[in-house]
């Protein structure tokens, strides 16, 4: 087009109008009338009426394409297609991301407190026997040395993954139906197994070694009192 | 078989989301300046209508010829219902200056007047399958402004009060004018590419 043709007049605004309206069937017969006489013999007017009712009847066209389209896709895909287009995940998935976040931080949360809670316990109860009033270097040296190293690595909260390793093992030994070197200091290898995996937030080992030395030596006991004790408070 | 079922699918996909693109644009830029929503209760809206749409095609619920109403325009629709109960919902229902009325915002075409108008072009019922699948080739393919204007205008029969405050144009005229320009343009490639028909 040239700068001339390029220059939209009023009556082009008129007659798209008119050719809207014809197409709308809002005019009157009389109107109607007139207009399908101008078409007849106006080939400008003509032409732009047929290039519009040719875009209405393409586009209703392509819109049915469309329609059929949508029957065959499934729900997910839409579903898909929805979320690539607004760049972002859909309500169910943001409030599942959401829901996860608040059960992570309440699980930290109660992790962290669970965590201090229990550390807390076995430090409380770290000095309950000391270590001076079981091990006074009356009887075989090494075995002492050894049980002093570990009661006090428990009760200074020190190595505790080497240290509750090597009381596991000395904890059977010490009750083995057999005597052995261990055999008198079972109650305090079993208590400071414990302690030491309470300090080390091994909560449910800690409980089983516990449980165990409830059955082998009852209430009333020093050891005894103290294990009903703890075991109540880790409740 | 399978191959070219699944080249289908894909197609259809992509063409899907073509227009949803489309739809997405207008739709986010006219709900934030009518109703004041925010990004993502856009996108809310957005999802919850293109589900609604494709639900009602499905249930045979969109009929052209019963509502006289695109795709385009339906989905529109849905779109103002799904943020009114928003709104609603809420208890921040927004009156605004111009509240759209789908009475007095749209218009439809007539079938027989459009077959009116088509009986004056010149008549080689051979070709006319040609012309339409021509035409329907070029609508697809419009670019901008001229894409928002004549689908807005003849596709989706909407007013031209509603064209400008959706495609921010500063006036009615303003749009009509532009509107002029993009059927010209249409008249002018339809007409060359008719051409090659013969």
């Amino acid at each position: 087009m040239n700068e001339k043709e390029n220059i939209i007049q009023e009556k082009d605004l008129v007659n798209d109008e008119r050719i809207s309206r014809f197409l709308q069937g809002l005019m009157d017969a009389d109107e109607e009338t007139a207009f399908q006489i101008e078409l007849k013999n106006n080939e400008e007017l003509r032409n732009q009426a047929i290039a519009q009712a040719r875009l209405v009847k393409g586009m209703k066209q392509v819109d049915e394409e469309l329609k059929d389209m949508f029957q065959h896709t499934d729900e997910q895909t839409i579903r898909k297609i929805a979320n690539r287009v607004t760049a972002r995940k859909n309500r169910s998935t943001r409030w599942l991301a959401i829901a996860a976040s608040v059960v992570f931080i309440v699980f930290v949360g109660f992790k962290s407190y669970d965590y201090y809670d229990t550390t807390s316990l076995g430090k409380e109860y770290a000095n309950a026997f000391p270590t001076s009033s079981i091990v006074r270097g009356e009887s075989n040296a090494d075995v002492e040395s050894e049980l002093k190293t570990l009661f006090d690595n428990v009760a200074q909260n020190r190595d505790l993954g080497n240290t509750t390793s090597r009381l596991e093992i000395i904890w059977e030994l010490s009750k083995q139906d057999t005597y052995n070197d261990y055999t008198d200091y079972a109650p305090y290898i079993g208590w400071n197994l414990a302690i030491g995996y309470l300090e080390n937030y091994e909560k449910a080992d800690a409980k089983a070694v516990l449980e165990k030395m409830a059955e082998m030596y009852p209430e009333g006991t020093s050891v005894g009192d103290k294990i009903v004790e703890l075991l109540y408070k880790m409740k | 078989m399978l191959i070219s079922l699944r080249r289908n699918k894909d197609e259809n996909e992509r063409k899907l989301e073509k227009f949803a693109k489309e739809q997405w644009q207008k739709t986010r830029v006219y709900l934030i300046s009518r109703y004041s929503l925010s990004e993502d209760e856009c996108a809310d809206v957005f999802q919850d209508s293109l589900v609604i749409l494709w639900k009602n095609i499905n249930e045979n619920k969109v009929d052209s010829k019963d509502l006289g109403l695109s795709s385009s325009t339906y989905f529109m629709t849905i779109c103002r219902n799904k943020t009114m109960e928003l709104l609603r919902s809420k208890s921040k229902y927004v009156t605004t200056p111009y509240e759209i009325n789908s009475s007095k915002d749209h218009h439809d075409y007539q079938e027989d007047q459009v077959e009116r108008i088509l009986s004056l072009e010149e008549a080689r019922e051979n070709i006319q399958k040609e012309k339409e699948a021509l035409v329907r080739d070029i609508v697809k393919n419009l670019p901008s402004p001229c894409n928002e204007l004549l689908w807005g205008y003849y596709g989706d029969g909407h007013s031209m009060k509603m064209l400008a405050e959706m495609f921010n144009y500063s006036s009615e005229n303003a749009v009509k004018v532009t509107k002029h320009r993009c059927c010209e343009k249409f008249r002018v490639r339809y007409s060359e590419m008719s051409k090659s028909l013969f």
